[in-house]
């Protein structure tokens, strides 16, 4: 069984590139009527909620009144909230779980009205960065080779650059790439995709600890087969990053997880494809119940040879 | 005579000075400076106003809110600030020597010589001793000319933080081969990394040369430059990939580099056997707001190559200069 994040709804958000920008959700009042039932100074708001889900019973919904205490929604059997208000100027504010917080401008209500409002929720589905995907060739001999990648729409920066072709280069045995005269090492790229989109399996992985990261990180890509210089890449770019906090999950999407995430095209075809993506997040409180350690099966390199790792930072875990 | 350019830090700033830039020093901003003189007729012949204006550099939201004022030789006085960060006080007129100090931060001097019937403006810039810089992904290249046993000892002027292979008392032991490669207890290596932070005060350079960049245009202002300074594509690729998708959060950025004997502010190395090429290049940068944010000339690098046993290291820091267009604030550490 998988557990999806957000399914779940258990990260809170830390980094600010996780957030799309923008305001998300609309309100409308839709009807003000005479409401002699209450005080003069007083009225009633009707509140209709949509949510991504299509119904909103389930859901646990807020709001607060010109930034006071938050109140909490019940939603009645005819599937709205009747909330009594103080007549004047209101400035709402509506959470619910998973989605954007809505912020209306100054409603003014009159008193001994019934205001009719209908609130919609989107979800706040956050955009992670797919980090530093790198790509080594390893041909038998010097070979020409084509490298298309399936998320091409979603490339943020390239290097050498990625053209409406795709990538072309010489590739030689040794792994060094050739392409307009230069020598590198890999083909890198970069690239942002929704966070369900990347599957996270919560169910298996790893803790890992601060000052443990190095030896965790050089045995489990050891054992998926990187060579050293494949895994020095690798340390280099996560572990200082990993090691900042005390405790991280740590999750690997290999070969056929990792077409999920974007499918390459390599061409002439390889003869063995070893695909890394580590998914990893803080995890504040250093245990996850139920967690099963991943198991890491190792690829044996035949022929021509393609390699690539590259990784996602998830919101910080709480509450597992 | 070199202008050194504040409107980016200063904003409340009473006027900008030139200063001529001492040799081989590198100046970021001035931390005392002279302002504004009107003539005041009003006030007696043993009279002068003395206005000073306070601001920190780097990131701190928390306004000054008092410091603490040392004329000549009479006892510190404590000052409380306006809300914009300004006092002024009355005093004979004449030569001062003043010292300012402000709650962490370093002591700023000034000397003044003030005339009679004046209204004199001054401007103070401490500097927070607190705000430190992440020193990112030093990595070290290798290029002998055979087979070599390498001995590296870095002493950064900060703190030492992540290693790759493990730094050990002594330095790396490596040996390093004419392909670049590098083995260290038969591991095969294509670089030695560190990282570390440094305060951020004790980075000096002369703002008013560098350059402003605008996000497209990263990738060719880096092979322009990597290339001049002699990089090899890979290694110019090791750089870009790592710093151009942090860069590309901002609209433009403000670059300066740190080469050779400016590396040194950062950290020393010490090579056994010592390389015949030395190439050490720190990147320096800042989100900014538009193309004239900063007053800068490009600048030019003057590298002698020498045949023989090369040795490159490349590294950088976000320096952490308050800017309200800046996208991406990096989590805290």
């Amino acid at each position: 069984m998988k557990l999806f994040i957000l399914a779940l709804g258990l990260l809170t958000t830390k980094a600010d590139y996780l957030k799309e920008s923008g305001s998300h959700g609309t309100y409308e009042i839709t009807g003000t009527k005479p409401e002699p039932t209450v005080g003069k100074k007083e009225a009633f708001i009707e509140f209709t909620f949509q949510c991504p889900e299509g119904t909103c019973a389930k859901k646990k919904i807020q709001f607060t009144k010109n930034g006071g205490k938050p109140n909490f929604v019940k939603i009645s059997d005819k599937g709205t909230f009747v909330h009594k208000v103080t007549a004047g100027e209101i400035e709402f504010e509506f959470m619910a779980l998973d989605c954007y917080t809505i912020t209306t401008s100054k409603i003014k209500i009159a008193g001994q009205t019934r205001v009719s409002m209908t609130v919609t929720f989107e979800k706040n589905e956050p955009m992670i960065l797919e980090e530093k995907p790198v790509i080594y060739l390893y041909p038998t001999e010097p070979t020409y080779v084509n490298v298309e990648l399936s998320n091409a729409n979603d490339l943020t920066f390239t290097y050498p650059h990625y053209t409406e072709d795709g990538w072309n280069i010489l590739a030689n045995s040794d792994g060094t790439l050739k392409t307009d005269g230069k020598e590198f090492n890999y083909l890198f790229w970069e690239g942002k995709i929704h966070q369900s989109q990347l599957n996270v399996d919560l169910t298996s992985g790893f803790i890992v600890k601060s000052d443990t990261v190095t030896r965790f990180l050089e045995s489990s890509l050891a054992k998926a087969g990187l060579n050293t210089k494949e895994s020095a890449d690798f340390i280099t770019y996560w572990a200082p990053r990993l090691s900042q906090n005390e405790f991280n999950f740590v999750h690997f999407n290999f070969t056929e997880q990792y077409d999920a995430i974007a499918k390459l095209n390599v061409s002439p075809l390889p003869d063995t494809y070893l695909r890394l993506y580590m998914l990893w997040a803080p995890l504040p409180e250093g245990k996850m119940n139920g967690l099963v350690k991943q198991e890491i099966t190792g690829v044996a390199r035949k022929g021509f040879t393609v390699v690539e790792w590259g990784g996602s930072e998830l919101p910080a875990i709480k509450g597992l | 005579m070199n202008t050194l350019i504040m409107a980016l830090l200063v904003s409340g700033s009473f006027g900008l000075n030139t200063e001529k830039k001492e040799a081989g020093t590198l100046m970021y901003v001035p931390p005392f400076r002279e302002g504004k003189v009107q003539t005041d007729n009003t006030l007696d012949a043993n009279q002068a106003v003395y206005s000073f204006h306070f601001e920190t550099l780097y990131q701190n939201k928390e306004t000054l809110k008092s410091i603490w004022l040392k004329v000549d030789n009479c006892e510190k006085v404590k000052t409380d600030l306006d809300s914009l960060g300004n006092c002024s006080y009355t005093m004979v007129p004449g030569k001062h020597n003043f010292k300012f100090y402000a709650d962490k931060c370093q002591v700023v001097k000034g000397e003044v010589n003030v005339n009679p019937y004046t209204r004199n403006n001054f401007d103070i810039t401490f500097t927070d001793t607190t705000i430190v810089v992440v020193v990112c992904k030093p990595v070290i290249y290798l290029h002998p000319v055979e087979e070599t046993p390498v001995n590296i000892k870095i002493e950064p002027k900060g703190e030492l933080g992540f290693t790759y292979p493990t730094y050990k008392d002594g330095g790396w032991n490596v040996l390093a081969f004419p392909n670049g490669r590098i083995q260290e207890e038969g591991t095969m290596f294509n670089y030695l990394f560190w990282d570390g932070e440094m305060p951020a005060y004790k980075l000096k350079y002369d703002q008013s040369e560098g350059e402003i960049v605008s996000k497209n245009e990263l990738t060719s202002f880096f092979i322009r430059n990597l290339g001049t300074l002699g990089f090899t594509s890979w290694e110019m690729q090791d750089f870009m990939t790592y710093w151009i998708p942090k860069m590309m959060e901002n609209e433009y950025c403000y670059v300066h580099f740190l080469v050779n004997d400016a590396y040194e502010q950062i950290a020393s190395v010490t090579v056994t056997p010592k390389p015949d090429h030395m190439l050490r290049v720190y990147m320096l940068w800042h989100p900014v707001k538009d193309k004239k944010a900063v007053n800068c000339t490009p600048q030019v690098f003057d590298i002698d190559y020498h045949e023989g046993f090369g040795y490159v290291e490349w590294g950088g820091s976000e320096i952490p200069i308050e800017n309200e267009n800046k996208k991406n604030q990096k989590p805290e550490k």
